[in-house]
């Protein structure tokens, strides 16, 4: 048999459940309308990502940002929609660069305005409470963004030219003779270059977005996240540095047919795997120092 | 509490017309670039010759076309390159350090050249120089970028005049010349007086 309501309680919880559905609503037609208004960049985006292996990431954080918010969820239900006039400023902020990006012919300016357009549309629609418990979640899209070609390609070739001279710093204590001219690593037999591929740089971004996920996803202080997201950095380059001296080693001694072997042709794969690999462990000896505080 | 309170139509009239902005029609046609204008390969004194290294003066991958030289005089040698760019769309900005570095050089330092073009009295222009070291050896490159004719030497005010030009809807196009020498590089008189027949009034 069921329970009977008090007069009231019932038409109170039915309007309450209403109103949350409109809220919902509301939300959608708008998130609809950002994703039909930035349709452009969305499409520029997937192409990249998907042309790109480098990039390829970036298919994963619009799912690892949603699972953030899923994961939120009940904290979310519980805070309380108010629709704010702050909020305005920041649509008209983000929409006006998105403009100016798109006719200026600027990519990396209107992409970058998106996931302040959709946190700028939850401060507007669903008031700071609810933007500030989104706040992670959206900032996470940042990562789903490449840099400018000019600054990706400058940051690749110093850090190319830092992994050939620190490997051929390296070469010479495993006992390979080498010379460095550039990004040439002169050996005996052959000469390798280290090139854009090789470099680290296009392997940290996804790393970063790795760092951030890893500590999120766990619930990590947010002072563990932060070390997590700032090692990813060092972790990454100095996987990949281990990857050229053992590549450059391997090619030494057994012959070019170390080039074609598992830990060079698939080289975004062995670094991320070094390194997430050192991002476990280092999460591990954080936790356990936090928990022993 | 209504689905379409003042919030949200504030918002749908914001987004919509950002959308009438963006998606309205207003990129020129891709029409094909005019043959590109080259000095002459005797230029006064200096004898010319199609080519140049690539490794000291390596043309981007985004240019549409370009050209390099050799020019000659009294045993010295200066290199001469010459990229142009559209100026519509993205991926169209280059960067002379970045270029610089695209065959494994490393950047050094950069600074600034006057130079009193020839035929303008009393004229005087302001252009990049970029010295940078590769495989041990050092080069001198100086350059400057022509938008439209419109000479800039600095990246972020050439992106900020690619935006603006952008924003009214005029693209100019845009072209880098990069005039390079090396240890055996003349001494700064000639090189100076070469500079003076290339750098526009």
């Amino acid at each position: 048999m069921a329970e009977l309501a008090a007069p009231g309680v019932s038409s109170d919880v039915a309007q309450g459940s209403t109103e949350a559905q409109m809220v919902w609503v509301r939300l959608g037609i708008a998130g609809v309308a950002v994703v039909a208004v930035y349709a452009p960049v969305l499409v520029g985006l997937a192409e990249d990502w998907a042309a790109f292996p480098n990039l390829s990431h970036g298919f994963a954080i619009p799912l690892i940002a949603g699972y953030l918010v899923w994961g939120r969820r009940r904290e979310i239900e519980a805070t309380p929609i108010a629709p704010s006039w702050s909020g305005l400023p920041l649509v008209l902020i983000s929409l006006g660069a998105y403009a100016v990006g798109v006719l200026g012919g600027e990519p990396f300016l209107a992409r970058v305005s998106l996931p302040i357009t959709v946190l700028a549309t939850i401060l507007f629609l669903g008031g700071a409470k609810v933007a500030r418990r989104m706040l992670l979640a959206v900032g996470y899209l940042l990562f789903m963004i490449p840099l400018p070609y000019v600054t990706l390609k400058g940051l690749t070739d110093q850090v190319r030219f830092f992994d050939a001279t620190m490997s051929a710093w390296a070469l010479p204590w495993l006992g390979v003779p080498v010379l460095q001219d550039g990004f040439l690593l002169h050996l005996p037999r052959i000469t390798l270059e280290v090139a854009d591929v090789c470099s680290s740089i296009p392997a940290v971004a996804a790393l970063l977005a790795v760092g951030a996920a890893y500590g999120l996803v766990n619930r990590r202080p947010t002072a563990v996240c932060a070390i997590l997201v700032l090692t990813a950095v060092p972790f990454g380059i100095l996987s990949n540095i281990i990857r050229i001296i053992l590549t450059a080693a391997g090619t030494y001694y057994l012959g070019p047919i170390a080039l074609h072997n598992v830990v060079h042709a698939w080289n975004g794969a062995t670094v991320f795997i070094m390194t997430l690999g050192a991002l476990i462990v280092l999460d591990g000896l954080l936790m356990r120092w936090w928990w022993r505080r | 509490m209504r689905v379409l309170d003042r919030y949200l139509l504030t918002f749908l009239g914001i987004v919509v017309l950002t959308g009438i902005v963006v998606v309205s029609p207003r990129r020129p046609d891709e029409a094909p670039l005019p043959p590109m204008g080259a000095p002459p390969l005797e230029l006064h004194d200096w004898v010319g010759a199609d080519g140049a290294p690539d490794d000291v003066l390596p043309i981007d991958e985004r240019a549409v076309d370009g050209f390099r030289r050799t020019y000659r005089k009294q045993g010295a040698t200066v290199w001469l390159a010459v990229s142009r760019y559209r100026a519509t769309g993205p991926l169209v900005r280059p960067a002379i350090k970045q270029i610089a570095a695209l065959r494994g050089a490393s950047a050094v330092t950069r600074s600034m050249l006057t130079i009193h073009p020839n035929g303008v009295p009393g004229a005087s222009r302001s252009v990049g120089v970029i010295s940078l070291t590769r495989g041990g050896r050092g080069y001198r490159i100086v350059y400057w970028y022509l938008l439209d004719g419109d000479l800039v030497i600095d990246d972020y005010a050439l992106r900020l005049r690619l935006l603006l030009d952008g924003l009214r809807m005029r693209p100019r196009n845009l072209v880098l010349v990069r005039v390079a020498t090396g240890n055996d590089a003349p001494a700064e008189a000639l090189l100076r007086a070469l500079l003076r027949h290339l750098v526009p009034a």
